[in-house]
C-alpha cells in the first residue's frame, strides 16, 4: 500500500467515525406507489408455426398508462452529516390496462400474398426485484433533499391472454388455440431523481424514474410444431414515484 | 405540363399501386341467403368452401360460431370437407346441422381452418338464421278445436296487390294471378318466408263485390275453428268459433311495432262491404286514386268486424282516410284447414 493510499484510506476511517459520532445509521422501510408510462416500440415479427406455415406479426407501439405499487428496504448509511447513502431493495408488480398490447396478424406470408389479416392483442404485467443505491443530498436548513438513484436487478415480464379478433370486412378466423403465456425472467435496470421530505421518522420521496424492463415473449400453441414464440422489444417506463419510508 | 386529367391519373396510379387489397385463404359461402329451422328440430345448412390460398391445404378443424337461439356446433358426418386436402382453387361442401333451440333468429358463422387450427378463416358475414315455432298448431287435423294461425305480412301492397314496400318476392303471383287469388298466393309466399310452413294453406283476407273474405278463410261461425298469431302461437287472437261478431281476444299484431293499415274490405256480419267496386279496387285489380274510400282494417285493433273501428274496418282516426287504390298497405294471412 503507497502512502497516498494509506493517507486516503485514513482519512475515510476519520470521516466515517466522526460522522458516526453525529449521524447514526438506520433502516428504512417503506411503500411506493408509481404510474407513468408504458413503451414498447412496434416490430414486425415472421414466426414459423409449422412447416409452410409462417405468419407475420406486426406489433404496434404501445404507449399506455402503466400503474406501480410495492415497498423497499434501505440501509441508511449516512457519509457525512449532509450525504447519506441508502442500500437497498425494492420489490415491485407493475400492471398496464388490459389489451394495451396490440398488433396485426398477416397470415400465410410465406406463400406470397395478402391475405384477410387478424387484430391481436395480449396483456402484461411486470415484477420488478433491484438492488437499489440512492444518494441524498441532505440540505441543512431546507425541508426537502434532492436524492438519486440506480438499480439493477430483475424483472420477471408476464405476457398472457393472447387474443385474435376478426376485424371487419376480413374473413380470417382467430387460431382455435392461442399462444400461452410466458414469465420471462430479464435483466432489469433503472435510475431516478426526486426529493425528500423527512420529517421526524417518516420520509416521503417525489421523483422521477426510468425503468427498463428487458423483452416479454409469450408461450408457444399446443398444437404448434415449431418453437418460435412472439416477443416484443425491450419494455421501458417512465414514472412518477410517491414513497413513504418509516425509519427504525 | 400538368393538366387536371394529368394530375387525376396520377393521383389515381399511386392509388391503385399502394393499396394491395386483401384475399382470403378459404372462401366460405353459404349455399342460400336465409336459413329457417323449427324449434326442436334439426336442419341441414350447407356452405361451399373453396381454397384459394395459391398452394394445396388441408382442412383439419371445422367449427360454427355459437349463439344461444340454435346450435349448431355438430358438423355433419357427411360433410365432404372433413379432413379434405383441397388443391388451390378446389372446393368441398360442408354441411352442419343447425339445431332450433328457442324461437328468434341468429347468426351463423362456420370456421374452417389448416395447419391444425392455426391457419382459419369464416364467412365475411354470417347466415341469417331464423328460429321458427315448433308446429304445435292443429290446423290440419281432424280435432274438434282447430287451432289456426294468422299474421300480418311483412310486406305492402297496392290497391292491385302488386309489390309495394318491403314485399316478398311475388314475381310469380303477379304474373299468374288477380284479385283475391293473387293475394293468396302473397299469403303463401309470406308464410313461406316467415317459416310457418303449412304450404298450400294460406289464404287472404281480402272481399269484393261477390264475395266475401270468411269464405275465402273457410271460416264458419260458432265452428271449430280457433286463430293464434302465426309468429306467437301461444297469443290467441280468436277463441273458437268467435272470430266474427264479438272482440278478438288480442290483436293480430302486437301493439307498436311498424304500421299496421291493412286492405280488408271486409265488414258486418256477413263480411262483405256495400258498394263493390268502390270499396274492393275494382276486386283488388286497380290502383287508381279516384275509386274512394276503400275499406281497411287496424292490425292492432281488436273490435269487431261488425263496428267501424275495428281489426278488419278502422276508423279514419285509426288510418286516416280516404285510404285510396294507390296506397301501400299490409294484408291479412289466415291459414285454412284442411
Amino acid at each position: 500500500m503507497t502512502i497516498k493510499s494509506r493517507y486516503l484510506s485514513a482519512v475515510a476511517l476519520i470521516c466515517v467515525f466522526s460522522c458516526a459520532a453525529v449521524c447514526a445509521s438506520t433502516w428504512r422501510l417503506g411503500l411506493l406507489g408509481d404510474g407513468g408510462a408504458l413503451l414498447i416500440s412496434k416490430k414486425r415479427q415472421p414466426l414459423t408455426l409449422a412447416p409452410g406455415l409462417v405468419n407475420e406479426y406486426a406489433s404496434k407501439n404501445t404507449e399506455n398508462f402503466v400503474l406501480g405499487g410495492g415497498f423497499d428496504v434501505a440501509y441508511d448509511l449516512p457519509i457525512n452529516s449532509v450525504w447519506h447513502t441508502l442500500f437497498g431493495i425494492r420489490g415491485e408488480y407493475f400492471r398496464a390496462p388490459d389489451q394495451n398490447n396490440r398488433g396485426v396478424v398477416h397470415p400465410l406470408i410465406n406463400q406470397g400474398g395478402n391475405f384477410d389479416r387478424l387484430d391481436y392483442h395480449y396483456k402484461m404485467a411486470n415484477y420488478l426485484l433491484l438492488g437499489n443505491v440512492r444518494w441524498l443530498w441532505a440540505l441543512r436548513n431546507s425541508v426537502l433533499h434532492p436524492y438519486v438513484n440506480m438499480g439493477v436487478g430483475v424483472a420477471w415480464d408476464h405476457l398472457f391472454d393472447y387474443t385474435e379478433v376478426t376485424p371487419d370486412g376480413s374473413t380470417a378466423a382467430p387460431m382455435r388455440t392461442p399462444f400461452r403465456g410466458r414469465t420471462r425472467s430479464q435483466l432489469a435496470y433503472g435510475f431516478g431523481i426526486g426529493v425528500e421530505r423527512l420529517k421526524k421518522n417518516v420520509g416521503m420521496q417525489i421523483g422521477y424514474e426510468f425503468l427498463a424492463l428487458g423483452r416479454g415473449q409469450l408461450g408457444t400453441t399446443s398444437v404448434q410444431s415449431t418453437n418460435e414464440v412472439l416477443k416484443t422489444k425491450p419494455i421501458y417506463m417512465h414514472l412518477f414515484e410517491l414513497a413513504f419510508d418509516i425509519v427504525i | 405540363m400538368f393538366t387536371k386529367h394529368n394530375i387525376f391519373l396520377a393521383i389515381a396510379t399511386s392509388v391503385c399501386s399502394t393499396i394491395a387489397w386483401a384475399s382470403p385463404i378459404f372462401t366460405v359461402t353459404p349455399m342460400s341467403s336465409s336459413f329457417s329451422v323449427t324449434k326442436g328440430t334439426t336442419a341441414e345448412m350447407q356452405y361451399d368452401i373453396r381454397n384459394v390460398s395459391g398452394r394445396s391445404l388441408t382442412i383439419t378443424n371445422e367449427s360454427v360460431s355459437q349463439s344461444s337461439n340454435v346450435t349448431s356446433d355438430a358438423i355433419a358426418a357427411d360433410s365432404d370437407c372433413e379432413n379434405s386436402t383441397l388443391a388451390n382453387n378446389a372446393d368441398c361442401t360442408l354441411d352442419i346441422d343447425v339445431t332450433g333451440n328457442s324461437v328468434g333468429s341468429d347468426t351463423v358463422s362456420p370456421v374452417v381452418c389448416a395447419f391444425n387450427g392455426q391457419l382459419c378463416s369464416t364467412v365475411a358475414v354470417g347466415t341469417s338464421t331464423t328460429v321458427v315455432p315448433q308446429n304445435t298448431f292443429n290446423c290440419a287435423t281432424n280435432s274438434t278445436t282447430k287451432e289456426c294461425r294468422v299474421f300480418t305480412s311483412e310486406g305492402t301492397y297496392k290497391g292491385d296487390l302488386s309489390e309495394g314496400s318491403g314485399a316478398v318476392n311475388t314475381a310469380t303471383c303477379q304474373s299468374d294471378a288477380s284479385g283475391v287469388t293473387k293475394g293468396n298466393c302473397i299469403c303463401e309466399k309470406e308464410a313461406a318466408a316467415q317459416g310457418y310452413g303449412h304450404p298450400g294453406h294460406w289464404r287472404v283476407w281480402l272481399s269484393t263485390e261477390t264475395s266475401g273474405a270468411i269464405s275465402n278463410i273457410r271460416y264458419t261461425s260458432g265452428g271449430s275453428l280457433k286463430y293464434v298469431r302465426a309468429g306467437d302461437t301461444n297469443t290467441e287472437v280468436a277463441a273458437q268459433g268467435d272470430l266474427i261478431g264479438v272482440n278478438l281476444t288480442n290483436s293480430i299484431k302486437a301493439n307498436g311495432v311498424g304500421d299496421f293499415c291493412v286492405y280488408t274490405a271486409t265488414q258486418g256480419s256477413t263480411g262483405v262491404i256495400p258498394g263493390g267496386g268502390e270499396k274492393d279496387c275494382n276486386g283488388w285489380t286497380s290502383t287508381a286514386a279516384e275509386l274512394g274510400s276503400v275499406a281497411n282494417g287496424n292490425a292492432e285493433g281488436t273490435n269487431s268486424i261488425a263496428v267501424i273501428g275495428g281489426w278488419s274496418r278502422a276508423s279514419n282516426d285509426e288510418c286516416p282516410g280516404p285510404l285510396l287504390c294507390n296506397k301501400n298497405l299490409y294484408l291479412y294471412c289466415f291459414e285454412i284447414p284442411q
